[in-house]
């Protein structure tokens, strides 16, 4: 097919330098030149999309292979949508601005559940059927992975096959197994790479009660169960000549990831089933990636990130060694995820002396009973001291994140974020706080993944609660939206319907408050005769068969001892 | 260490790159500046930042064959290896032309520009001019507009202002362009879509085809 031409197209979009591709360290291969292309899709926009570590990872082991090439494509903004409509002008790639449809793969990143109405657009817009059945050999695979492949049933009807777990080594067997058998007989052969999943090859079968009866296996030699991968960060490929924005993105900066995986093991939380095992990448490995990718970017700022980065074995050396050589170049390092405590804090001041930028903290819970029970051990001592000691140190602004709906919460652990955030106030007048509430959701592979969700109501109730009542700016996550994430991240595959009658009456970005329509949704879960309530607000039993049982994230830390603390 | 030099860095801006913005494609240049390790100086204090300036916003969209950075630098530098070494360090579209070494105390070029000229091309969006009808009445067009004594326009904030005195010149060219040449007062500069909407009698959304080079800088 012919390639599309900008000046067609850019004078009626916002934010056009979304869609140039030109981008310093962008590859531009030949199409000819290679036997399998492969279109890395983020499914919302441009800013958070560029952002992502994992599609810059595969992008550069796709192209660094002679045999291939990777190019990019994100969610198109709304008015680019209209027009491509409006002209019949089909979704390209950025490089090489080639239509979806020319591409043997197409790989999407799942990283939230309520990005999924993107995917099914950004399929239509590439004039690709949306089911997998309804699409033959000409149309290209379309794989994903990320963390919402840890529960992809409700993906499992549009997407051909998923990968569990991290991606960088899976990602050259699967291009290699397309080179060997190519289209839609890859996925046989696919199914039997280890930590790939093809749902096309199981059969689910429901129980008069709606819970899942048993999973069949349609075909010999298919795995009964999947189990995710895990890559050897010291070997394997990290991107030294990064892709750098012409416009402004999320993270602008350089991303150095210094740990996957999280020491600790929060019960509320599945990146320690998703990104686990912690591991590390050694200080010697992690300055030789600093100088080239500085040197490949004129980037000014190294993000060390991680899930915990003061939990890095060697994190102090690795700070004193990236200000020694860079500092002198203006040269400054934010970290992320910091841990309220002493240590961390004097971390953060050390990293200031260049830039000034923001304290974040996540308590999670106000009380210390609760904490206790969701794995997040600090006492209200330490926490106390460790924000007075921030102030000390010239921090006027810090924010913090708390949950609400958590188990065995009661109206007691809700004042005691009040409590907590009136103390520190008291201490000092002049310190602000951002604060941020957001509902918690019980997720696949974690111990809370029997727990209902609480009822929208008590999460509103509480909510608007805590904005009234805190000395702060209080940001709440909208809890509808969460109700939404809590239905897809423990759907099963009878949600496909709903998620497409979604998208067709016009659902699209649902994680931005500015798109988001709830009522549309409930109005689709209502003619697709569903009831969201069956995933979110009931409990299930210890035994029951899960959606996600057949995919292996590492046992899954139950239940027994933790349950035995909650009162259900 | 300190400022020893100042230096221009002039260079055009084509192609898909006209689709950022002044505040990005400034960004874009300091990482440039980063890769190709020129001893840039930057500013004291808490946040210190690159020292330079650059020449005045280019619209959206627009191209440029007359753009300039005024740079502070703490190291002398070989001129022809830092335009080389400048230019395999920008991404396509970013082209240096020259670099010059400039006085270290004076006045900054955006202080000096008298008039901005640029060339506006109107061939996907009035026809093909080399037809002489149409091209006669375009020139028509601009013969009449430039005897009148007052041309008012609504700014943003909704006054109506008088633009006539900006105008110095307009040309219409056989190749489909017209050729502006818009007077700078007070260090502000008035933006050539304006004049060409007034010119043509169009809504700003009309002129979407309309292709504008920044040509040139006039200086005093």
């Amino acid at each position: 097919m012919k390639k599309i031409f900008l000046d067609e197209i850019l004078p009626f979009v916002s934010k056009p330098g979304r869609y140039l591709g030109n981008e310093w360290n962008a590859v531009h291969k030949d199409w000819e030149s290679v036997q399998v292309k492969v279109a890395l899709c983020y499914p919302d926009v441009y800013e958070l999309g560029m952002s992502n570590l994992g599609l810059q990872i595969l992008y550069s082991i796709i192209n660094q292979r002679e045999d291939s090439l990777a190019e990019r494509v994100y969610a198109p903004g709304l008015d680019m949508e209209e027009i491509l409509r409006k002209r019949g002008i089909p979704l390209f790639s950025l490089e090489s601005r080639r239509p979806l449809g020319d591409f043997d793969i197409i790989g999407f990143t799942l990283q939230h559940e309520l990005s999924y109405t993107n995917i099914l657009n950004i399929l239509n817009l590439g004039g690709i059927p949306l089911r997998s059945r309804d699409r033959d050999g000409n149309f290209p695979l379309i794989i994903a992975g990320g963390p919402c492949a840890s529960n992809p049933e409700p993906l499992a009807d549009f997407v051909d096959a998923f990968v569990l777990g991290d991606g960088e080594d899976v990602i050259g067997e699967i291009v290699d197994t397309y080179r060997e058998y190519r289209g839609k007989g890859a996925l046989k052969a696919l199914a039997k790479v280890p930590g790939v999943y093809v749902p096309s090859f199981y059969e689910v079968n429901y129980g008069e009660d709606g819970t899942i009866e048993r999973l069949n296996i349609k075909e010999d030699g298919i795995p009964e169960n999947i189990e995710k991968r895990v890559a050897d960060l010291e070997l394997s490929c990290y991107p030294l000549a990064p892709l750098v924005p012409l416009i402004d993105i999320s993270q602008n900066r350089l991303n150095l990831e210094i740990q996957r995986g999280c020491p600790h093991s929060c019960y509320f939380c599945q990146s320690h089933a998703v990104y686990g095992p912690c591991r590390v990448r050694s200080k010697e490995r992690l300055l030789e990636i600093a100088e080239a990718s500085l040197i490949s970017t004129g980037y000014d700022e190294i993000s060390l990130t991680s899930l915990s980065s003061t939990d890095y074995p060697e994190i102090e050396g690795l700070i004193s060694e990236l200000l020694a050589r860079y500092e002198k170049n203006h040269t400054s390092i934010s970290l992320p995820s910091l841990r309220p405590d002493g240590f961390s804090l004097e971390l953060a001041v050390r990293v200031q002396k260049v830039r000034k930028t923001g304290l974040t903290f996540a308590p999670e819970a106000g009380s210390e009973r609760l904490r206790r029970l969701i794995g997040k051990e600090i006492s209200d001592e330490d926490f106390i001291s460790t924000i007075s000691q921030a102030y000390n140190a010239g921090w006027r602004l810090v924010k913090l994140y708390f949950m609400i709906g958590l188990p065995t919460e009661k109206e007691e652990d809700i004042e005691a974020i009040i409590g907590l955030v009136k103390e520190l106030k008291i201490r000092h007048k002049n310190l602000n706080f951002n604060i941020t509430i957001a509902p918690f959701v019980p997720k696949p592979h974690t111990p809370f993944q029997w727990l209902p969700m609480e009822k929208l109501t008590e999460l509103r109730r509480k909510k608007d609660h805590l904005s009234r009542r805190l000395p702060a700016h209080v940001k709440g996550h909208n809890v509808e939206a969460s109700f939404l994430e809590a239905v897809f991240s423990r759907g099963d595959r009878r949600l496909a319907e709903v998620l497409e009658k979604a998208w067709e009456m016009g659902c699209r970005f649902d994680q931005w408050k500015e798109h988001f329509r709830f009522n549309i949704w409930m109005e689709s879960f209502s003619q697709c005769a569903t009831d969201p309530d069956f995933y979110v607000y009931r409990k299930r039993d210890s035994e029951e068969l899960l959606p996600w049982s057949h995919l292996i994230y590492g046992p899954v830390r139950n239940s027994a001892t933790i349950s035995s603390k909650l009162d259900f | 260490m300190d400022t020893i030099e100042r230096i221009k860095i002039e260079y055009s801006k084509k192609g898909p790159i006209r689709y950022i913005g002044h505040l990005d494609l400034m960004h874009t240049l300091f990482r440039a500046l980063k890769r190709a390790e020129l001893p840039v100086s930057y500013t004291q204090g808490f946040n210190p930042r690159i020292k330079c300036s650059f020449s005045p916003a280019l619209p959206l969209g627009f191209e440029s064959e007359a753009e300039y950075m005024e740079l502070y630098l703490e190291k002398k530098i070989d001129i022809t290896s830092s335009i080389d070494n400048l230019q395999k360090n920008l991404p396509e579209g970013l082209t240096v032309h020259n670099i010059d070494r400039l006085s270290l105390f004076g006045k900054s070029m955006n202080a000096k520009i008298r008039a901005v000229a640029y060339r506006v091309n109107l061939s996907r969006f009035y026809g093909n001019l080399s037809d002489s009808a149409k091209r006669e009445d375009l020139e028509e067009k601009a013969r009449i507009f430039l005897d009148r004594d007052e041309i008012s326009i609504v700014d943003k904030k909704g006054k109506r202002v008088n633009v006539r005195p900006l105008i110095l010149d307009i040309q219409v060219e056989r190749n489909g362009s017209i050729r502006l040449l818009l007077k700078t007062m007070r260090g502000l500069n008035i933006n050539p879509r304006i004049i060409v909407r007034a010119l043509l009698g169009v809504k700003d959304e009309e002129l979407a085809f309309v292709e504008f080079t920044r040509e040139k800088f006039l200086f005093y």
